[in-house]
């Protein structure tokens, strides 16, 4: 498809930064997308969190900035700004008007290569209290809020990349030293461990120039070694109760299955759309409209660069047993894999996926994170092409072919009402 | 080549933005539309707009209004409900419906090429609804349901206790949408119908699309499949009473609760003021970015909150402004003594470089606002929603440069009450009753996580 395929160019500089240039010029909006080879995944055991604090960090100044200023340059152009963390990667994004693209590069390079003269203990304290209060916010003054830590904590073996949660645990988060920041930023930020994407409203060589100019003098440490993982699938299965401040009773599925691109992957998406994707959703049918005993179910595979996995989630309605929804749940599987998918279903699921490729395209700062994302795990950043032809390429009988993944080990974790708590 | 990064690019501005072409469209009926036609991709964003909301549920029956929105497409023409949303996701679109205090949306995203069978399926929607009892009872079932996992959030009491008490609470445009637990027992489906018939017709409906297609067909497709539904019924909207103006406080105690809500703010204006400009340059000086006073101070220099901001919302005919932060639980009441200082602060000074700064965001930032399908839509919908002059998008950079000192200062005082404050706490109280009572309320009181007072007052 024609709007899938864009027009762009990659190139390295001398230091091993690649950059990705796509322009498109129907808006004067330029965005610069940044992303670090190293996420949660690179975290030591007794430091976990360590790569997200950092990317707290990265906004406290640097060398020529100012605390404070990377976000007062960027909002007074008008501009908006974020960063990310994942298992895998950091990103960094400046979606600016068209003029300022040179004062997000300078911003941008100055704290890739001036980012410790700047490191205080002052920030530092400052940043610990305030991630300490993002994780308070988002995970344990949230209801459910410790969903993740739980499930990549019994699905992962600690020496798994995956084993720990991103924000990292209070303990750790509240232990960092400058010593480890600065470590992690020699370690990991360097131009060769990046790609920056450069997309919208630009004029193509003075872009370039630009980019020299800011990132061409960066020297590159010695290459980060490959993370040498442990990423083995579980041998048995796994079962937690959290009792927690919720009223209504979850469950969460989860079985090992691919790293990211790999082919089962579609087949595997389009497994959960067939289950939970809409009303017409296998499971969503029996558990919320048939026999209504859940509030709500969702099916959906994640996969990284070192693991996926396939989850299967549901809130009970008050009243409602988790053990006769798990058993629907697994009984409708079984079901699935043993007996025919229908042609509607699958069309249902790819017309649905090709529908959101277009509609994704809408916006800049989404097209720059897909040409990294691509970049990152594929090599090659126009990918939408390729991805969706993959989706495209699923058939019935793909889908049942994923059997394989339902009839091994897995993790039943469940969160009960505290009240519920039979202490011994 | 070494380059001199001490001292930041110089940028010299001169990138134009066209304001992409406003069109009205009027059926053949004479329901009235905005429409901006972008051809960048091939795909169409569409809302029919309909004044009907939740300040519609009557005495008793709140809940309703967000029932029937539930209810609607649970089936209709003939087509059950698994049928209707079968035939959407087999074109690869999507039909949303929401309602808030005063609105009732329908809105299709859909590629162009389906948007003829999207819109037809939503005439069904709209014009034949089912509302079997079956679905009734399941549905109604999930919104009690829904109203037990909502105790357990207390970002959402916080949000709620606030809307209601803001407004006052007597007055619906504060009300929970979702209802109170013991009127929506007593709904039957019968009320749903009514509710249908009395307050979802063509005469109390507009529509807003962004998208592909061009003006003609649009207007094509708005005269065969939505010009012409439900009845036409002269009901009065219901009278607002605005609480009587006090400083007052609420909370909601949760026990070894490591974080507090805090939702601060009072009523102030409405949507088509001519200070809504002053107001917009004053926030994003007080809270309204990352930069702002209030984060900066609460984050960045003392590492209270993850987070705070503030912002002006808005019913048709009123608004008001707001504050929102999550703090250490230990932090509270310092927390809370801060954002009230910055409260007064921002009447009392406010730099020339402040100014700029905030005008220049706001002047720079409106471009990027008409980049998808999502905000192009969005955009139009505020134009119909405040009834706002077609003009409205052309004379806005020029306004907000007008602004001055004065004004913004002027904005805040009038705006902002600390007169007529209410405060909003869902936390551990033991962290910080015993020190509000020094911040001088004319009321203080405690509530459940329904938002209902714990004494009678």
């Amino acid at each position: 498809m024609k709007i899938l395929s864009l027009d762009y160019q990659k190139y390295s500089l001398h230091n091993g930064l690649e950059v990705i240039l796509y322009p498109e010029t129907s808006l004067p909006i330029t965005v610069v997308n940044l992303w670090y080879n190293v996420g949660s995944s690179r975290d030591s055991k007794r430091k976990t969190g360590l790569a997200h604090l950092f990317e707290h960090m990265m906004f406290q100044g640097s060398r020529h900035v100012k605390k404070g200023e990377h976000f007062k340059f960027i909002q007074d152009s008008g501009g908006t700004l974020n960063a990310s963390t994942s298992f895998d990667v950091t990103n960094y994004f400046e979606k600016i008007p068209s003029d300022f693209l040179e004062t997000a590069l300078w911003l941008e390079s100055d704290r890739m290569g001036f980012f410790l003269e700047a490191l205080t203990d002052e920030t530092l304290a400052n940043q610990i209290e305030v991630v300490k209060n993002e994780r308070l916010e988002r995970y344990d003054n949230q209801p459910y809020g410790l969903t993740w830590e739980k499930v990549f904590g019994l699905l992962y073996k600690e020496t798994h990349p995956y084993h720990a949660p991103t924000i990292g645990y209070m303990k750790d988060i509240l232990s960092y030293n400058q010593k480890d920041v600065g470590e992690f930023f020699n370690t990991y930020y360097q131009p060769r461990n990046a790609s920056v994407v450069i997309a919208g409203d630009f004029e193509i060589e003075q872009t370039k120039d630009l980019i020299e100019k800011y990132f061409g003098e960066m020297k590159s440490a010695k290459e980060v070694s490959p993370l040498l993982t442990d990423a083995k699938n579980l041998l048995e299965s796994k079962s937690e109760i959290v009792y927690d401040a919720v009223s209504l009773e979850k469950i969460l599925l989860v079985w090992n299955t691919e790293k990211i691109f790999h082919e089962n992957n579609f087949a595997l998406d389009i497994l959960s759309d067939i289950l939970t994707g809409s009303k017409n959703g296998r499971l969503y049918n029996i558990l919320v409209l048939q026999r209504e005993l859940a509030l709500q179910v969702s099916a959906f595979q994640f996969s990284g660069k070192y693991g996926g996995f396939f989850c299967v989630t549901a809130t009970a309605k008050p009243g409602k047993s988790l053990d006769e929804i798990k058993k629907i749940i697994l009984a409708e599987l079984d079901h699935l894999f043993k007996n025919e998918i229908t042609s509607e279903e699958l069309t249902r699921a790819k017309n649905g996926i090709k529908a959101n490729f277009i509609y994704s395209m809408q916006s800049l700062d989404s097209v720059a994170n897909h040409l990294n994302h691509y970049n990152f795990y594929l090599g090659e950043p126009n990918s939408f092409s390729f991805e969706l032809s993959l989706y495209e390429k699923v058939e019935k009988e793909s889908v049942k072919q994923c059997a394989l993944y339902f009839d091994k080990p897995y993790v039943d974790l469940r969160f009960v009402p505290k009240e519920k708590e039979v202490k011994l | 080549m070494m380059i001199d990064r001490a001292t930041p690019p110089q940028i010299i501005e001169h990138a134009k933005f066209h304001l992409p072409e406003i069109q009205q469209i009027i059926s053949a009926r004479g329901m009235k539309g905005l429409f901006i036609q972008k051809a960048k991709l091939p795909m169409v964003q569409f809302t029919l707009i309909v004044s009907t909301g939740c300040i519609l549920d009557e005495e008793g029956k709140s809940g309703l209004a967000n029932l029937t929105a539930i209810l609607i497409d649970e089936g209709a023409g003939g087509l059950s409900a698994l049928e209707l949303n079968n035939r959407f996701e087999l074109l690869g679109s999507s039909i949303q419906i929401s309602i808030n205090h005063e609105f009732m949306y329908f809105t299709i995203l859909s590629l162009e090429e389906k948007f003829e069978e999207s819109i037809s399926l939503l005439s069904k929607i709209l014009t034949e609804p089912h509302f079997e009892q079956t679905e009734f009872l399941r549905e109604k079932s999930k919104v009690l349901a829904q109203l037990l996992q909502i105790k357990d959030e207390p970002d959402t009491i916080a949000d709620r206790v606030f809307e209601e008490q803001v407004f006052g609470a007597h007055n619906k445009l504060g009300h929970f949408n979702l209802g109170k637990e013991k009127d929506i027992e007593l709904l039957s489906n019968e009320d749903v119908k009514n509710f249908y018939h009395s307050f979802i017709s063509f005469g109390r409906s507009g529509f807003v699309c962004a998208g592909s297609l061009n003006a003609n067909d649009l207007k094509k497709f708005i005269d065969q499949y939505v010009d012409s539904f439900g009845e036409e019924k002269n009901v009065a909207n219901p009278m607002f009473l605005v609480p009587a103006k006090k400083r007052r406080l609420f909370y909601v105690h949760k026990t070894d609760a490591q974080q507090t809500e805090i939702r601060i703010g009072n009523l102030s204006g409405k949507r088509s003021d001519s200070d809504f400009y002053a107001k917009a340059v004053m926030n994003t000086i007080l809270g309204g970015q990352f930069n702002s006073r209030i984060n900066f101070k609460l984050r960045e220099t003392k590492g209270f909150t993850y987070g705070a901001n503030s912002y002006f919302a808005y019913r048709k005919e009123i608004g008001y402004f707001s504050l929102t932060t999550s703090v250490q639980s230990e932090h509270t009441v310092e927390a809370v003594q801060d954002i009230f200082s910055e409260l007064k602060q921002i009447k009392e000074t406010i730099s020339a470089d402040e100014l700029e700064a905030a005008k220049l965001s706001i002047i720079r930032r409106f471009p990027s606002n008409f980049e998808t399908y999502y905000q192009l839509a969005s955009g139009l919908n505020t134009l119909y929603t405040y009834d706002l002059q077609p003009s409205y998008f052309d004379e806005y950079l020029s306004k907000v440069q007008a602004v001055t000192i004065d004004d913004a200062l002027t904005a805040a005082k009038e705006n902002i009450k600390e007169d007529e404050m209410v405060v909003v706490l869902v936390g551990d109280k033991t962290q910080f009753i015993n020190q509000v009572n020094e911040f001088g309320f004319d009321e203080i009181m405690e509530m459940n996580e329904n938002g209902e007072p714990l004494i009678s007052p």
